[in-house]
């Protein structure tokens, strides 16, 4: 009973320390700055491009009638919340959209970065309830989950105009560096959440017959919807296309196991890349494929960020290893 | 939150190489920084929240089990008004053929006009004509199904009030957007050729791969 009664103790204690150190140490915002500025980039172009059809998507009496929305989807769409549903004069609705789309500018250049996240985040769910769902597809889980993580996190702490004005006037010696805990929590919110995100989609095609029988590719390239660069060459190479399909199931699913460990991080994080690049250049969702690369940017070091970075605007490295 | 300024580097002193990756943190010494309520505080929230993001992409696509129709009702208003009700089931379970809207728009003055949406050549740029397709897409997620064609044709008309619904709701702002008096529509499936025909030289567009679904009309007057 002793052995079994210091197990359970010795699990407990190592549980809370394991917990405490993997939420609550601090953590230097450099990734979660850059995390913003992409993916506030891609917030803004998400949004402006609502523009060209901004009543037929969001007025009353447009593609998606609020009635036929709940004739189809009865009534839980009342929990789908949305500034929408009040506006529906033509002059309010681009008054309205043309705000939403400065504050995503200033969430991308880090203006006023505390407000405006939390208004940014607000406004992606909004803009997706009034249309959901319809109108959505992958691009839009994403931008609302990584708009839902730079507002809990300080994401203009770093990389932003806030930092900047700060500095010049004395305030931010750190030159935006001090860490956080609030940028761990929003960092492993971000991390999880991303791994959820894969096991479903491998569990998904897990399902499916095709991911096993290697034809899931091929009826992807074949699809003349999806399509953006023609790959039915490939026709002649079924066991290419086939390892592909098997690869993206395996990563897929590997991804939420791999991805903590130091060695295997790099390796799993890397297959992003191609994978998403993939889907962003020949699957015509060039903005889904580069919103899930920059979400895979939450498990870049904030070391590895500020290198890149102050190598880049500097034209010198600074090893800045220490950053965590 | 609680901060801890921390000094940097100096970037002259420091040789050592930034880790490619983030860490486990198993080296760094835990630093309780905040006090043990906010933190007991901070992981309840964390542990609702995480529980209703793998909650919400459980029961975000069929099929679900009753066990997770019953996990999910204290987490469903958290899970609908933070818009985290997706299955992210992407191209799963198998990567399925697409689907059109097709119409055509006839005028006062007996004129007719075709079209269809999505279309790669008329709706640009490609994110727009996503949401287009998007919402034809979502037609066929709303259309009753049956495990044979002939079983379909006997699906209730009732059955297909939600299809019928969108496509009217469709119908009705193509309607207006073109000032027609009348559109007669109709939801095709785009089929994805078996890869010896491409071989064969056969295009992705060729007539054989799209089969007619439902179809209907709408009059201005009905609106």
């Amino acid at each position: 009973m002793t052995l079994i009664g210091d197990y359970f103790r010795e699990l407990s204690r190592s549980a809370v320390t394991g917990w405490n150190r993997f939420w609550f140490t601090p953590q230097d915002p450099a990734t979660l700055g850059l995390i913003r500025i992409l993916a506030g980039a891609m917030l803004f172009y998400t949004h402006l491009v609502w523009s060209l059809d901004l009543a037929g998507f969001f007025g009353s009496s447009g593609w998606l009638a609020p009635e036929a929305l709940t004739t189809a989807y009865g009534d839980a769409r009342a929990l789908f919340w949305s500034h929408w549903h009040w506006i529906d004069s033509p002059v309010a609705m681009w008054v309205a959209h043309l705000a939403a789309l400065v504050i995503f500018a200033l969430f991308t250049v880090g203006l006023f970065t505390r407000v405006v996240s939390i208004l940014a985040w607000l406004l992606t769910v909004s803009y997706a309830h009034r249309v959901m769902p319809a109108a959505l597809f992958g691009l839009d889980d994403i931008n609302v989950m990584l708009a839902m993580y730079l507002m809990i996190g300080p994401s203009g702490a770093a990389y932003s105009l806030d930092g900047w004005l700060a500095q010049r006037k004395g305030r931010a010696g750190q030159g935006g560096t001090a860490s956080s805990v609030s940028v761990k929590v929003a960092i492993r919110l971000m991390q999880i959440h991303l791994c959820i995100i894969y096991l479903f989609s491998g569990l998904g095609k897990a399902m499916g017959e095709t991911w096993w029988d290697g034809s899931a590719m091929w009826l992807a390239v074949a699809n003349y919807e999806y399509q953006s660069i023609d790959l039915t060459w490939l026709a002649d190479w079924p066991a290419i296309l086939s390892l592909f399909a098997h690869v993206t199931v395996a990563w897929e699913l590997s991804y939420p196991a791999l991805v903590w460990p130091r060695l295997t991080r790099p390796l799993v994080v890397a297959m992003s890349v191609p994978i998403h690049l993939g889907i962003a250049l020949f699957l015509g969702m060039m903005t889904f494929g580069l919103v899930m690369i920059i979400a895979n940017l939450a498990f870049v070091s904030p070391g590895v960020v500020r290198t890149v970075l102050d190598r880049t605007t500097t034209g010198q490295g600074r090893g800045d290893a220490s950053a965590k | 939150m609680a901060r801890r300024s921390t000094q940097r580097s100096n970037p002259t002193r420091d040789r050592t190489a930034p880790a490619l990756a983030q860490s486990n943190d198993r080296a760094e010494p835990p630093i309780p920084l905040l006090s043990v309520r906010l933190r007991v505080l901070l992981s309840t929230a964390i542990a609702y929240h995480l529980m209703a993001v793998f909650i919400g992409a459980w029961i975000g696509s069929p099929p679900t089990s009753p066990f997770a129709d019953q996990v999910v009702r204290p987490f469903r208003a958290y899970i609908a008004a933070a818009d985290l009700n997706h299955g992210y089931r992407f191209f799963a379970p198998n990567p399925g053929p697409s689907h059109l809207f097709r119409y055509q728009l006839t005028f006062a003055d007996g004129s007719t006009q075709d079209g269809y949406f999505p279309s790669r050549t008329e709706h640009w740029p490609r994110l727009l004509y996503h949401r287009y397709f998007m919402l034809s897409e979502n037609l066929n997620i709303l259309r009753p199904r049956s495990p044979t064609a002939e079983d379909q044709a006997a699906i209730e008309e009732e059955a297909l009030q939600p299809f019928r619904a969108m496509a009217q709701s469709y119908a009705a702002q193509l309607l207006r957007a073109w000032g027609a008096a009348q559109i007669d529509w109709q939801v095709v499936r785009h089929y994805q050729p078996a890869p010896a025909d491409v071989l064969a030289g056969r295009p992705l567009t060729h007539d054989d791969y799209y089969e007619p679904l439902e179809r209907g009309s709408l009059k201005r007057e009905e609106q």
